[in-house]
């Protein structure tokens, strides 16, 4: 909640006549900087987790190496391929724990057909990495009653695709098993492999999986998109005692980041924050996080701010880290590599809306992957996928429409903090502003419609008389509170001065707002 | 056209018979033939396993070394399949489907008697000398206290649902308690059991306790799985029941993890004296199912502690077994994959005691999986909802008249292993119990809505982070809410 004060506080800016221009341009040192509080779950030992700063800087991190951050060997951590990542967050958890098991298609002896498993048979034994004979749908149950009978197995799909195959296992047995035996067996199995569209390898090879697995009750999904957070997530997902799907990317395989030497794990339910912005949140997930970079930097150039969110969790969604960027920046941009019908982006326009329909200023744009099957050929290939190109164009369009920033003072009002704003425009059109109250009594304000035609708007100030005596900001207040005031009035005429008289049998305050924007 | 319950004619064997034939085939054999029913083979009942080298009978051609796999298991402890005078190798000459019988032919064959209770009269040596072996008067009161269990609770479940206590699908077991009762008696409490839909009767043997399958049943709080799993997915933790599945063929992937976790556990975890052993039950349908197959493969390459029960009960729902198998006689899919294919009779709880016995300490041995046959029936339709309209009165008569509970209560009496007056004290203990349990889930409450959304996560974080920032299971209204995430 006061998270919600402070961020608009942020917005706050002395009363000033100049054009609100839109998109506005603030410096970065302007920013106030909301890093949300991560919570990793206090498994970061050794402290910092300074091996995800440095992509948060406005640089775009390009599809192979990450120059930025390569650098002398006096910088701690080591670096690794995503796949070595994934390694040696398997190899530090089979040794931490002796149920925790690998069973797959050539996992052993071939050291995995990405070479994710690479040694690790060697090291450990053929029954601890076990190469298993073409049958998923069998391999699969068969870690799945391992895990009811206390292994942990991960099982690896040898491409996401295969796993159609072991559909019913994963649905049936790893979803539901522990909630039809009323919780008296665990599925602690992690089911993980390469999906994703490649380079041209074909429609059955090039799947994407998640839109499948996500209405399943019971799993938890997560994609990995670095090595450190491939890491981090992979290890937290053994340790889970929830079925997770974990996702990697064919393509995001050989991409090279130093992580930290020491041992950290990453939550399995919070997104990450890329880039913070101001202007549009931009929400994405493994390849696409590339392709959103790459576009952020054309972004930059031209001026606009966004805000990169790689959401990590497919199921569940962090709606605390989403809605928080949501109620920032009022734009939403999702882009995803899954199908349009029923993909994830589907969902997250399903849950953002639900839960913050009031705080966009414009309808959620999802941007996917065409509902074909993946061709052969190269270029068209390169159709069916998001490209930065499109990306670009998609934050123009969406921050095209109005935006406004609202800023208050009052004059004359005791309210005991003066710099809390109390009225705010979230939106608006050509034809219509929509207040919202922080106060929790401005019933009457609320329902109040007042006609006003409209043509465009400069220096328009409101005058509202209102009865606060009784007003004492509440220590829980929740920016939900915001979605239940908003009334809709039609703008005035330029310059024009109504004022509102709610309560006048008590000494009312006058509090003033002004609003400043230009169309 | 073959009719249903008929046996085609190319699945009798006279042929096989008469080269099979023990030197003094039973008069009743014949007569028998009308009574055995078992269409697959008019006649003897097929015993295999594998070559015996020390076999007394052999003869003709020696086999073609078996498959793969060790396969020489048996160092014949059981004096059953070494007492038996009549031991022929059954060579790859076989009058019918020789291609198939092709890879079994590196299989001796046994035949034996049916029935144990009818044949006694003509197999003494047989008979006698496994009943002996096998059956004190503890194990047998045991053996039958447990099939009476199994039907009469089924018995009462069939009551409970037209008075409109239970719903849903109702799978009933009555007529194949003798499978049940002959391997799972012969656990230990933690062995494991994997079942399909038709599951009451495998979770009152393996020791759950009537009341809380009833409970199950009826959707009652106080179930074994809080009543959220009902008829079909039957789970203890404590009696390492892992199921209770709905599809069929998708348990038979997890008693194999099961397996595979004992065999980890004693190889990787060096629990030396851990060698817990995993039954899978499944019906004569599932074994045209590609789980069955893969199964089959995985467990024999890695000599899994399993052992893969098949109640051949002849009907999968309206499907006669030989109307949707290319070869019916499941038992030689097992050495196919490099195990022994054992066929028995599945209405006499000694025979099958007897070959259970046998697979299991394999298995416990280590020395890998056996696919286990057995020639059932099941009284009623295959659910409470199925008219059973399909199954020739006939046929039904003719297994009716093999209830394994008269058949073993006929042997107890004739052995003198216990009185009538004992049995019937059984009996009566029984229907207590059975109404008690009724009566306990009558009382019981049903699940309140907080309970919905318990279980869904063994770790429930996995609903994710709110638009508040905590996590929604940290909201104690959570379990009022919605799941979704």
């Amino acid at each position: 909640m006061a998270t919600i004060i402070e961020g608009i506080g942020a917005t706050t800016s002395s009363l000033n006549s100049d054009r609100f221009q839109l998109p506005s341009r603030r410096s970065f040192s302007e920013r106030k900087g909301r890093f949300f509080s991560v919570r990793s779950e206090g498994k970061v030992i050794g402290g910092s987790r300074g091996g995800n700063v440095s992509p948060l800087v406005t640089n775009a991190v390009a599809t192979k190496g990450d120059s930025s951050t390569a650098s002398t060997s006096a910088k701690p951590g080591h670096e690794v391929l995503l796949f070595e990542a994934l390694r040696e967050g398997l190899d530090e958890e089979m040794m931490r724990d002796p149920t925790v098991c690998v069973m797959g298609e050539d996992v052993g002896h071939y050291g995995g057909s990405y070479k994710v498993t690479k040694g690790l048979a060697e090291k450990y034994g053929d029954l601890r990495v076990l190469d298993t004979p073409i049958a998923e749908n069998s391999f699969t149950g068969m870690g799945i009653g391992a895990a009811m009978t206390g292994l942990r197995p991960v099982i690896e799909g040898m491409n996401m695709g295969f796993l159609l195959l072991a559909f019913n296992q994963i649905s049936n047995n790893c979803g539901m098993l522990h909630y039809t035996s009323g919780g008296q067996f665990k599925i602690p199995v992690v089911i993980r492999g390469p999906g994703g569209v490649g380079r041209q390898l074909g429609a059955e090879h090039s799947q994407r999986l998640e839109s499948y697995f996500q209405s399943i009750p019971g799993i938890q999904m997560v994609a990995c998109s670095t090595p450190y957070n491939a890491k981090g997530l992979i290890k937290a997902a053994i340790r889970s005692e929830n079925p997770v799907i974990f996702f990697e990317h064919v393509l995001l395989y050989n991409l090279k980041e130093r992580i930290p030497d020491e041992e950290y794990v990453l939550s399995l339910e919070e997104a990450e924050m890329v880039r913070p912005g101001e202007h549009v949140t931009i929400l994405t997930y493994s390849r696409m996080r590339y392709h959103v970079m790459q576009a952020a930097k054309t972004l930059v150039n031209k001026g606009y701010d966004p805000e990169v969110i790689d959401i990590r969790s497919l199921k569940p969604f962090d709606l605390y880290r989403i809605g928080n960027s949501v109620r920032k920046t009022h734009r939403v941009l999702i882009v995803e590599e899954c199908m349009r019908t029923g993909g994830i982006g589907a969902s997250l326009t399903a849950a953002i809306t639900e839960n913050f329909h009031d705080y966009l200023d414009a309808p959620i744009v999802c941007l996917s992957s065409q509902d074909v099957p993946t061709p052969y050929a190269g270029t068209l290939e390169e159709w069916t996928v998001v490209q930065p190109a499109q990306i670009v164009t998609a934050v123009e369009q969406l921050c095209a429409s109005c935006h406004v920033d609202c800023i208050d003072y009052s004059k004359d009002y005791t309210w005991p903090n003066q710099n809390k704003k109390l009225l705010e425009v979230s939106s608006c059109n050509t034809d219509t502003v929509l207040f919202s109250t922080l106060l929790p009594n401005m019933d009457s304000f609320l329902s109040m419609q007042t006609d006003f035609s409209h043509e465009s708007l400069v220096d328009c100030v409101f005058t509202l008389d209102m009865n606060l005596s009784e007003c004492e900001p509440k220590a829980d207040f929740k920016q939900n509170k915001l979605a239940d005031f908003g009334t809709v009035a039609k703008l005035g005429t330029v310059n024009s001065k109504p004022s509102f008289n709610l309560n006048n049998e008590n000494s009312s305050i006058a509090h003033a707002c002004a609003l400043d924007m230009s169309l | 056209m073959i009719k249903p319950g008929q046996p085609p004619q190319c699945f009798s064997r006279p042929s096989v018979l008469s080269s099979l034939s023990l030197s003094n085939p039973p008069p009743s054999q014949k007569k028998d033939k009308k009574k055995m029913s078992s269409p697959i083979l008019s006649g003897a009942k097929i015993l295999q396993t594998l070559p015996i080298n020390s076999n007394a009978g052999g003869s003709a051609s020696d086999p073609p070394k078996p498959l793969s796999d060790p396969l020489l298991l048996l160092k014949s402890k059981s004096s059953l399949f070494r007492s038996s005078p009549k031991l022929r190798r059954f060579s790859s000459y076989s009058p019918c489907r020789s291609f198939s019988s092709s890879s079994s032919s590196s299989s001796a064959v046994f035949a034996v008697s049916s029935d144990v209770v009818k044949e006694e009269k003509k197999k003494p040596k047989l008979s006698t000398s496994v009943s002996d072996l096998l059956i004190t008067k503890e194990e047998a009161l045991e053996l039958y206290e447990d099939m009476v269990l199994g039907r009469a609770f089924e018995d009462m479940c069939a009551q409970m649902y037209y008075r409109g206590k239970m719903f849903g699908f109702v799978h009933l077991y009555n007529g194949q308690e003798a499978v049940s009762t002959g391997f799972i008696k012969l656990l230990k409490k933690e062995d494991c059991v994997v079942s399909t839909y038709r599951d009451h009767v495998h979770a009152l043997s393996k020791g759950v306790p009537a009341r809380a399958v009833i409970s199950e049943l009826f959707g009652k709080t106080t179930g074994c799985c809080r009543g959220q799993g009902g008829s079909m997915h039957m789970f203890s933790s404590d009696h390492n029941l892992l199921g209770g599945f709905a599809f069929i063929g998708e348990g038979i992937p997890v008693a194999t993890g099961a397996a595979f976790t004992s065999k980890y556990r004693r190889e990787v975890l060096k629990k030396a004296d851990y060698n817990s052993v995993t039954l899978a039950f499944f019906g004569d349908g599932t074994c045209n199912n590609g789980q069955f197959f893969e199964c089959l493969n995985m467990a024999a390459l890695w000599k899994l502690p399993i052992v893969f029960v098949v109640e051949n009960n002849l009907w999968a729902i309206g499907m006669s077994h030989l109307r949707a198998t290319s070869d019916p006689e499941i038992w030689k899919k097992g050495p196919a994959f490099g195990m022994p294919g054992v066929h028995v009779d599945g209405m006499d709880v000694l025979k099958v005691r007897e070959v259970a016995r046998e697979a299991i300490s394999r298995a416990r041995r280590g020395d890998g999986p056996t696919l286990v046959e057995c020639e059932t029936y099941r009284f009623r339709g295959h659910s409470l909802a199925d008219p059973d309209e399909l199954r020739d009165p006939a046929e039904k008569a003719r297994y009716a008249a093999r209830d394994p509970i008269t058949a073993l209560k006929k042997y107890i009496l004739d052995k003198k292993l216990g009185t009538e007056a004992e049995l019937k004290a059984i009996e009566k203990r029984i229907d207590e119990v059975v109404e008690d349990a009724v009566e306990f889930a009558d009382e019981s409450p049903l699940p309140p809505r907080s309970q919905l959304l318990e279980n869904v996560f063994a770790d429930p974080k996995g609903f994710g982070i709110g638009p508040d920032g905590k996590y929604r299971c940290e909201d104690p209204k959570f379990t009022e809410g919605t799941a979704h995430v």
